[in-house]
């Protein structure tokens, strides 16, 4: 992608929002981006457990934005990976601290000063002034959304607010797809998805247990490829980083009887 | 919700069907139970300018893709 300011949003909470970004931000680490992952959803900190850095903060993007610490002070290094920062959210401060002033002075110091090539912006769900604060220093979005009805609904009213703010790189990682239900016509496929939406995905991710056991001990799933999720977000994250990488078919085979008398679709 | 085999189509594709209508009308910002008003509301302004003009034909229209809404009104004036 283009654009080296990312906002990550969904509308919708719990569609794996916050573990798109620390996978999306540890895999372009891995390639060699400097990254800086900022946790937006100010009062909900969580961005920090899901990549095994609470132990260390000790400042936060509140305290950065008051001018109540450096900004160096404020970011986290990653023990696993070079070349990646984390920027927890305040978990006691209310969003009203955050302004889109002090959000766009914050990027532009992370890109001039500090050297980072990528930021990634961890928005709060939702669609008002959380969201807009998140998305107010992006040039590029990425939608997470889940192939069920609410989810879809939602990322299609943030998709029609992202144009407004200027974000027109706008790209989608479908996540929690289920191949064996889309095999069965009970899930939407990514085909559905993208045509409902009508924007391109970058990230297909399977539903994958092992993402919840690698959020259980605060290690990014990208960093293990042999996993389902883990290879998912790699590839993710290398379309990102601009690779061309074809996206594996998640299709369930379907028996001789489907495929002759047209079962399933 | 039969195929041609007789066989049950799944939930899929009628969450598909249900969404293209549901983003249809959420893009133009219009709830469905609006569009019958608004419908009602223009049919009676067109009855006021011509009285003797029949056939109006007013319709919500999702366009080839279901991208966006039209609103397409039918008026022969004579």
């Amino acid at each position: 992608m283009k654009g080296n300011v990312i906002v990550v949003t969904s509308g919708k909470g719990g569609v794996g929002k916050t573990t798109s970004s620390a996978n999306v931000a540890t895999g372009l680490a891995k390639l060699g981006e400097k990254v800086c992952v900022i946790d937006v959803d100010v009062g909900l900190r969580n961005l920090d457990s899901i990549m095994g850095l609470e132990g260390r903060v000790v400042y936060d993007l509140v305290d950065v934005i008051e001018g109540k610490c450096k900004l160096r002070q404020a970011m986290i290094k990653d023990k696993r990976v070079e070349d990646l920062y984390l920027i927890p959210a305040s978990g006691t401060r209310d969003k009203d601290a955050l302004t889109i002033d002090g959000m766009h002075d914050l990027v532009r110091r992370l890109l001039e000063e500090e050297g980072i090539t990528r930021v990634i912006l961890d928005s709060p769900a939702g669609i008002e002034a959380g969201f807009k604060t998140a998305a107010a220093p992006a040039n590029a979005a990425l939608v997470v959304v889940n192939p069920e009805s609410s989810s879809i609904r939602d990322a299609d009213r943030i998709i029609g607010l992202l144009e407004p703010q200027g974000i027109t790189e706008v790209r989608l990682i479908i996540n929690r797809l289920r191949p064996k239900m889309i095999a069965k016509d009970e899930m939407l496929s990514v085909e559905d998805v993208v045509g409902l939406l009508g924007a391109k995905p970058i990230g297909i991710i399977p539903e994958d247990e092992n993402i919840l056991i690698s959020t259980n001990r605060g290690t990014p799933i990208v960093l293990d490829t042999t996993l389902k999720a883990g290879s998912a977000f790699w590839d993710a994250a290398r379309r990102i980083h601009g690779e061309d990488v074809p996206y594996p078919s998640l299709e369930e085979k379907k028996s001789w009887f489907e495929r002759l008398f047209g079962g399933g679709r | 919700m039969f195929n041609f085999w007789g066989k049950k189509k799944g939930s899929a594709d009628t969450l598909k069907n249900r969404l293209q209508v549901m983003l249809a009308y959420d893009r133009a910002g219009l709830p469905p139970g609006k569009e019958q008003m608004l419908r009602e509301e223009l049919l009676s302004v067109l009855k006021k300018y011509f009285p003797n003009a029949q056939n109006f034909n007013i319709d919500m229209q999702r366009d080839g893709e279901g991208e966006a809404m039209i609103l397409k009104a039918d008026i022969p004036l004579k």
